[in-house]
């Protein structure tokens, strides 16, 4: 049974739940590699194919044509190596199919209705009931694999531990179907785990803190005790541990039986010698993984140099004003800024561009990635072609990008793609800050708030409001004076929304 | 189903059994009542009125009143099991079994093993157990685990009426000496009882409850206790294995490692004092088998090792109580690998 694997129906993006198979690539007997093409599953966005996760020889299509599977349920299964028709026996492989329990977890994925939930009982109404009334079942758990073990008489009568028909019930077994080797000739939680090869475990418990971190070595500290410490009374552990940790006993408080000194207290003061803080360690996600490598690699390979220029937007702020109170439109300055910057490549091209190694790319259309702050992380959804946009297109399309960014809902070429990205954090107040470029792409604009500050002139000082842009360019594609004219046309436009009209 | 108490069960296993099987014997203090006295035959019915009615129906030679002393009585039980009665002999406290523990374990309990298996002693032994009653220290100890570590001895300790009768009739036809404890404080529980003869079989552990969290273990009375707090617990979505092993020797150990193996967290509570109890005995138990299943130390809820106390109020806070279960079950929820 060992040598049989399961392929699952993948989770591709992050709004990916169930798949409709569209069709088997590969017919029962067929040799896989890892990352064969498979079978075809359509997804509420596209038609993907799914790959081999395993190598070996399919031996059944578990799900066909039609039917709709969730994320990490069964499509088929593949024994290891090359099998002859007939090696594996169909009840081998119906076992298998029984005992498969999705990776849930892994995907992160409620199951709820898939998973084989051992259901709770309803409670009982008084204590003294009898064990025979015991005998009902519960509502089965719904969605449970058929297999051969599913088959035969009612069961009600076999004898079976309660925990033994619990599991039975969970994975869709037949008790009669289980050869009996526990107590009074009883079916035991071992034997049908042996029949269909699976194993009940408890939930593995889930561990918080960093406490048991400690255990190598702490480094001699100044002001610690070299006095003689074989005469404190200390548990044998926690002699060894402090022996270990180069931890002096007179160093330790004892909390222990007749004052000795017990491992916890070793621990306790191998904590505040080294001053090892609490952590929780969180796994990274894989948005933060791609995250961390991406700029990462942006950082260290491309040269950036940031140009900043202030802007002052008293004039948008009317002009946006005027077209939502009168108009009744629901513009934000991010979305101008979205149109000037696509006004600006137009007029700069030369910063609408790609560094490849061997040529630049040059690209006659603006698509504006606009970077989105979402739960554990951010994205970056390209709003395309933005500078032949009119501003109501951009801000309903910033809108919807948007919340459907923060609903995980974006597919991938919703946020790949852009030519030149933005990073707006000027609804958190900040005065300037400089951003990283998102690869492949050449140029960032980080934009700060918009403030009000005392501006000169002519020779009179008077209020405007100034908001701090920085773009941050490839100097290997841009150099300066061609991201100084970008800024300059930004804050042109900027400044005179309407010229945006021209 | 009628619904009958505790005792009342129990009184119908022994009245059903006496009519099936002639050999059955019941002897013990006033198990009639004021044996000698005219008039009287049929006053008590033992000193928990399990027995009463049982005279009239079977008269003197079946239902016998002996002496104020437990050797003879334990004594005469297993030399006439030897003899092909089956007798039921009644203890009236387990505490008391210190005067006859020769006669208990030397005697009944090694005879088949001594004679080469050419003997047997179908004898049951009933004895009350159990704090509660103010009863004072030498008549409310639960000394269930003294008698559970004699090989030969099979130990029954029944927490509802359903289970009582059926045990009881499987004790009384079972062929070695079994030690049937009732708990003084479950007499007067109830539930629904069948009026025919049934037996439930030794080493079938019953669960009070199914749950994926925590299995909690009780012997004897605490388990009304424990389903108290369970039935709370539920409430916030915590599900319990509620296991009662109904016999500590022979143990249900299969039921009671299955369950922990699903859930990885183990509670057991009994009225013992808490050295070389149950509660110990089942949690050595698991330690040595399950011990890759348990995701949290096994919990103990006993009694305090002291003599069980007089005052109503020190005798409450001696045993067992709601609060330390409940807490027990939250801790082995909570436990976090020791960080």
């Amino acid at each position: 049974m060992s040598n049989l694997h399961a392929l699952t129906v993948p989770k591709w993006g992050m709004s990916m739940e169930e798949g409709e198979i569209a069709e088997w690539q590969v017919a029962v007997g067929d040799q896989l590699a890892v990352g064969d093409a498979v079978v075809d599953i359509e997804t509420s966005k596209i038609v993907n194919t799914a790959e081999s996760t395993c190598a070996g020889t399919l031996v059944r299509q578990v799900a066909q044509p039609g039917e709709v599977h969730k994320v990490a349920m069964l499509l088929g299964v593949v024994a290891e190596g090359v099998v002859a028709e007939g090696e594996i026996t169909e009840a081998e492989i119906d076992a298998f199919v029984a005992a498969f329990a999705p990776d849930a977890a892994a995907l992160n994925i409620s199951l709820v209705a898939d998973a084989a939930e051992p259901e709770k009982p309803a409670p009982q109404p008084s204590y003294g009931e009898s064990p025979a009334k015991k005998a009902t079942p519960a509502a089965a758990p719904a969605a449970q694999p058929q297999s051969a073990l599913s088959q035969g008489p009612d069961d009600t009568d076999v004898k079976a531990s309660t925990v033994a028909r619990r599991i039975a019930k969970a994975h869709n077994i037949n008790l009669n179907n289980i050869t009996p080797t526990g107590r009074h000739g009883r079916v035991s939680k071992q034997d049908i785990e042996q029949a269909a090869g699976i194993r009940v475990q408890a939930a593995p418990l889930v561990r918080q803190g960093a406490g048991q971190a400690i255990s190598a070595t702490v480094s001699p500290l100044a002001g610690r005790s070299t006095v003689d410490d074989s005469r404190i009374a200390a548990t044998p552990v926690a002699r060894r541990m402090a022996t270990k940790m180069n931890i002096n006993l007179n160093d330790v408080t004892p909390t222990g039986r007749r004052n000795r000194v017990t491992k916890d207290d070793v621990e306790k003061a191998a904590i505040a010698l080294t001053g090892v803080a609490d952590y929780r360690e969180e796994k990274l996600s894989s948005m933060r993984k791609t995250i961390a490598a991406r700029l990462t690699e942006s950082k260290q390979t491309v040269p950036h140099y940031r140009v900043s220029v202030d802007i002052e937007i008293d004039s948008l702020l009317q002009q946006r004003k005027y077209m939502n109170d009168a108009l009744g439109h629901s513009i934000s300055v991010n979305d101008f800024i979205i149109k000037a910057s696509a006004s600006a490549l137009h007029a700069v091209p030369d910063v609408n561009v790609q560094f490849t190694g061997e040529s630049i790319l040059k690209f006659d259309q603006a698509d504006i990635s606009v970077a989105v702050a979402i739960d554990g992380g951010l994205i970056t959804p390209v709003i395309r072609n933005a500078g032949n946009k009119s501003l109501p297109e951009i801000s309903a399309a910033a809108k919807d990008l948007a919340t459907r960014a923060k609903n995980g809902q974006l597919t991938v070429d919703e946020f790949q793609g852009g030519t030149f990205s933005i990073s707006n954090l000027g609804m958190y107040g900040v005065d300037q800050f400089d951003a990283i470029i998102n690869l492949p792409q050449a140029a960032i604009l980080a934009v700060a708030a918009g403030k009000k500050q005392s501006v000169v002139k002519g020779d009179r000082i008077v209020p405007a409001t100034v908001m701090r842009v920085s773009l941050s360019s490839d100097h290997r594609a841009i150099d300066g004076s061609v991201a100084a004219l970008f800024l300059k046309a930004l804050k042109g436009f900027l400044e005179n929304p309407a010229s945006m009209l021209l | 189903m009628p619904v009958k108490t505790y005792r009342e069960a129990i009184n119908e296993a022994l009245r059903q059994s006496m009519r099936e099987d002639p050999t059955v014997i019941v002897l013990g203090e006033e198990v009639s009542g004021g044996a000698g006295c005219d008039g009287s035959r049929d006053a008590y019915g033992g000193v928990m009125g399990v027995t009463k009615g049982l005279f009239p129906e079977f008269g003197e030679a079946r239902v016998i009143d002996t002496p104020i002393t437990e050797s003879a009585i334990i004594g005469a039980a297993a030399g006439a099991a030897q003899t092909g009665l089956r007798p039921v002999a009644e203890l009236m406290f387990m505490d008391f079994f210190g005067v006859c523990f020769d006669q208990i374990y030397n005697q009944a309990a090694k005879f088949h093993y001594m004679f080469g298996g050419k003997s047997s002693c179908p004898m049951v032994i009933r004895c009350t157990t159990g704090a509660g009653w103010s009863a004072g220290a030498q008549h409310s100890q639960n000394l269930t685990n003294m008698v559970t570590m004699v090989p030969g001895l099979k130990v029954v300790c029944p927490t509802n009426a359903y289970d009582a009768k059926g045990l009881m009739i499987q004790a009384i036809k079972d062929n070695d000496c079994v030690i049937f404890v009732e708990d003084k404080i479950l007499y007067d529980t109830s539930c629904e009882v069948p009026d025919e003869m049934y037996a439930i079989p030794f080493g079938e552990a019953n669960f009070y409850r199914e749950g994926t969290d925590v299995t909690v273990v009780a012997i004897s009375n605490p388990m009304h206790k424990v389903l108290a707090v369970v039935d709370r617990l539920e409430k916030e979505g915590i599900t319990c294995d509620v296991i009662d092993p109904r016999t500590t020797s022979p143990l249900d150990e299969e039921a009671i490692l299955e369950s922990v193996e699903t859930t990885g967290r183990l509670v057991i509570v009994d009225e013992m004092t808490p050295r070389c109890g149950m509660a110990a005995d089942i949690s050595s138990i698991v330690a040595e088998k399950a011990f890759g299943s348990l995701r949290a130390p096994i919990r103990k809820v006993t009694a305090a090792h002291t003599p069980v106390p007089f005052a109503p109020n020190l005798e409450q806070a001696w045993m067992p109580k709601e609060v330390e279960i409940e807490a027990a079950i939250r801790d082995v929820l909570a436990y976090n690998g020791g960080v």
